[in-house]
């Protein structure tokens, strides 16, 4: 909280920006603050996994326990859910990963701050090292990449090519034409909801807590954390559990 | 549209890179920590159910080895029965093979004493005999010499 204050003290009011801060270029390439957020939350997972493999045992510890069950009760559900093993070990590496991905960077945006250090550009405009990655409309953009094309490839290899292709292109009737046309439409807007659900409620999120920090700068941000620790893991849950019902309505046999 | 995507950003570099990372990201977690825990959770799931295997196999085997060891006490019960029987039987015929012949040697020792008795007897009549012989020869000596000195 004081960090906030100190970085907040340089600017009047409460600065919102929708498009996310640059804090230097590679090449042509534009380095933001919510990219690197994304590489320390890799940083951190790729370090957790590499401890816990290391000590990994037959008979398990408290946290191998609780990794055990998390992932073993989703591969479970996804197994479960796709109707058999064979399509949980093809989707689960996904699925868990967009959750886990998602949720890590939701809750390392919220570490106190985080969004606090940085630099000032030229207009004396605080310049966050580190800001949450899904208030970036890329970062929600990328993962929904990710999961259309991965349902559009559960649903071509799941059924075949021509097959998947006939749920959205129905010459069969004109009944049939306009359904495929409105599956076709509403396949395609699921990039557009994936995307901005994420970047909306997280964005909203980051939005709510300055305003709090702004007016009412003791206790009341509290409760706010909490529930913003909550949306954090409920848009995770959400985007990998949308994913997989997604999956599973594409290797669906067209009725 | 142009206005929309400037406003928020949109750089389809940064939507590749976090495309990227993503890949990066799923790629090293599976190798570094599904595929582990996974096969470590089958491994354990294995070991559980040939647990619960053997534990079923080593039952049977117990109960077999009762039934088995049940049915030998019943083979050893009847055959010491038998052997026991057949003991007594033989221990009854050699005691009676034994009494008999005691029986018998006893009989025997019974006539030869009865016989040492007889030759014993007969051979002291004989010397008494003698012995009344010439205790009578040297009576008849003695008279006749009394008479023959008178």
């Amino acid at each position: 909280m004081f960090f906030t204050a100190v970085a907040h003290a340089a600017e009047p009011g409460i600065s919102v920006s929708l498009s996310p801060y640059v804090l230097g270029y590679i090449g042509v390439v534009p380095i933001t603050s919510t990219l690197v957020t994304a590489w320390f939350s890799i940083l951190l997972l790729f370090s957790f996994a590499w401890l816990l493999r290391r000590r990994l045992a037959l008979v398990p510890g408290h946290v191998q326990s609780l990794v055990e069950m998390g992932i073993g009760g989703v591969y479970d559900y996804i197994a479960e859910t796709l109707g058999g093993k064979k399509y949980a070990d093809r989707y689960f590496p996904i699925i868990f990963t967009i959750f886990i991905f998602i949720l890590t960077f939701n809750w390392v945006g919220l570490i106190p701050g985080v969004g606090a250090f940085g630099s000032y550009d030229e207009s004396g405009s605080l310049i966050p090292w580190l800001y949450p990655s899904a208030t970036d409309i890329n970062m929600t953009i990328g993962l929904a990449i990710v999961s259309f094309v991965t349902i559009q490839l559960a649903g071509v290899i799941g059924i075949g090519l021509w097959k998947y292709i006939g749920k959205f292109i129905n010459f069969s009737s004109p009944l049939g034409f306009a359904i495929g046309l409105i599956e076709l439409v509403s396949e395609l807007a699921r990039l557009i909801a994936f995307s901005f659900r994420l970047f909306g409620n997280i964005f909203a999120g980051k939005v709510l807590l300055l305003v709090v920090f702004f007016f009412a700068p003791y206790i009341a941000p509290i409760p706010i954390y909490g529930y913003e620790i909550f949306v954090g893991l409920i848009q995770a849950v959400v985007f990998a559990i949308l994913t997989l019902f997604f999956i599973r309505v594409a290797i669906e046999e067209p009725h | 549209m142009d206005q929309l995507i400037s406003a928020f950003g949109i750089d389809w570099q940064l939507i590749l890179l976090q495309i990227l990372n993503f890949g990066l990201l799923a790629a090293g977690l599976t190798y570094l920590l599904y595929k582990p825990v996974l096969r470590l959770l089958r491994e354990r799931q294995e070991r559980i159910e040939q647990g619960i295997k053997d534990a079923a196999a080593a039952e049977k085997m117990k109960q077999n080895a009762e039934a088995e060891k049940q049915s030998i006490l019943a083979t050893a019960h009847t055959e010491a029965e038998a052997v026991a029987a057949r003991a007594k039987t033989h221990a009854e015929e050699r005691g009676q093979a034994i009494v008999g012949e005691a029986q018998g040697k006893a009989e025997q020792l019974l006539q030869q004493a009865a016989a040492a008795g007889e030759e014993i007897k007969a051979r002291s009549r004989r010397e008494s005999e003698a012995e009344i012989a010439k205790t009578a020869i040297l009576a008849a000596e003695k008279i006749l010499q009394e008479r023959a000195s008178s």
